[in-house]
């Protein structure tokens, strides 16, 4: 068995052995981990969530249900439809424009009666 | 003047090159200025109409200024506008006279019942034109009132053959239609295939008894206007009025006539259909 005391002498090994195996090299560390616990627990659970984050988006991702798309059926065109016009429309055209109204042309009102007498204004 | 005066001297150096070039540019350039003149019977009346609705209110504003100051000064100024008054308003009557003799004439009709109105419509119209061209060779006040009095008397029967003259316009216009429609069917027919099934030769024979039908409606009333033994009726209220039911019925007819006309066009006439 290794006897690591016999062998070293270096006196700055010697107490830093010593401080290891009496504590008082943790002692420091110990103390910096108590005053700043519940930062390093903060940190963890932040840690923690961002991790749950991504691994539920990845889960998420991959359980995606499936978009069904129809089959593409190309562009519809317009059903041409040739539109009749008979050469007698414009026959027609004339009698649905002829005025029923009379008198048309309508006639002008006019003073037959244009004189200097009182009477008449 | 002046433009007189540049084209004599353009003329008399015409043998310059330059004055050549100068006075053809100007003739073009000014080419472009020149108002188109399409004047017709409308138009005239439409003018001659704007010129007594302009005189006439001037014509009352000075008469009336003459009822409440007599004086001389504007017994005159009111003569010499109802002059002008009486000048416009004779030659808007023609004018319009005129007018309805063209809408008569465009149809081409010479449908004989309508001939006594169109001709009393050429005499109303030398009529008024004597009484405007008359109308001015008033001087006096006593003139004026002894025109008018004789004027009151003579214009009647005159502006009942206008109202006579607007009824002719609206026969004729459904005549000419009724021959269109007669000319329509008798070249389907050239256009339809040789041999007719029975159904299509029924309606054409249809379409002829309509046609008939229509013909003799038109005629009845061309009858009931009664322009010569009844010229009185022209005053009466219901001239138009009672007319316009008869129209309304003969168009109802062509409509109807037309579309089944265009329906055998359509299904007999058109082999690509």
């Amino acid at each position: 068995m290794l006897n690591l005391t016999s062998k070293i002498t270096n006196p700055e090994a010697i107490k830093l052995l010593n401080d290891l195996k009496s504590g008082v090299f943790w002692a420091p560390i110990k103390a910096w981990f108590i005053r700043y616990q519940w930062y390093l627990v903060g940190g963890l659970v932040v840690i923690f969530l961002l991790i749950a984050l991504s691994v539920g988006k990845a889960v998420f991702r991959r359980s995606q249900a499936p978009v069904f798309l129809p089959p593409d059926i190309g562009t519809p065109e317009p059903t041409i439809q040739e539109s009749f016009t008979s050469i007698y429309e414009p026959l027609r055209q004339n009698i649905l424009n002829f005025g029923i109204d009379l008198p048309d042309p309508i006639i002008p009102p006019f003073d037959n009666a244009i004189n200097l007498e009182s009477d008449n204004i | 003047m002046k433009l007189s005066i540049v084209i004599a001297r353009s003329f008399a150096t015409w043998q310059s090159h330059s004055t050549k070039i100068y006075l053809i540019s100007f003739l073009f350039f000014f080419s472009f200025f020149v108002p188109p003149v399409f004047a017709d019977a409308k138009s005239d009346y439409d003018y001659q109409y704007g010129q007594y609705r302009q005189n006439y209110p001037e014509f009352s504003l000075l008469k009336l200024d003459y009822l409440n100051t007599p004086s001389l000064d504007n017994q005159q100024k009111a003569i010499l506008s109802a002059k002008q008054t009486i000048l416009a308003r004779d030659l808007a009557k023609a004018s319009f006279t005129l007018y309805l003799t063209d809408l008569i004439n465009s149809t081409k009709t010479s449908y004989i019942p309508l001939q006594p109105i169109v001709s009393s419509l050429v005499t109303t119209r030398e009529y008024y034109l004597q009484e405007a061209q008359k109308s001015q060779s008033i001087v006096t006040q006593e003139g004026l009132s002894s025109y008018t009095q004789d004027y009151l008397q003579s214009v009647v029967h005159h502006d009942r053959v206008v109202k006579f003259g607007v009824l002719a316009g609206k026969i004729s216009t459904l005549i000419r239609i009724q021959l269109d429609l007669k000319a329509a069917l008798e070249n389907l027919v050239t256009r339809l295939p040789s041999s007719l099934p029975a159904t299509l030769v029924a309606r054409i024979q249809e379409l002829r008894d309509s046609a008939k039908v229509v013909d003799i409606k038109i005629d009845a009333m061309t009858k009931n206007i009664n322009f010569q033994e009844e010229e009185e009726s022209a005053d009466a209220e219901i001239f138009f009025s009672s007319r316009v039911e008869k129209l309304v019925e003969i168009r109802t007819l062509q409509i109807d006539w037309i579309n089944r006309l265009i329906d055998i066009d359509k299904n007999y006439a058109q082999p690509n259909l």
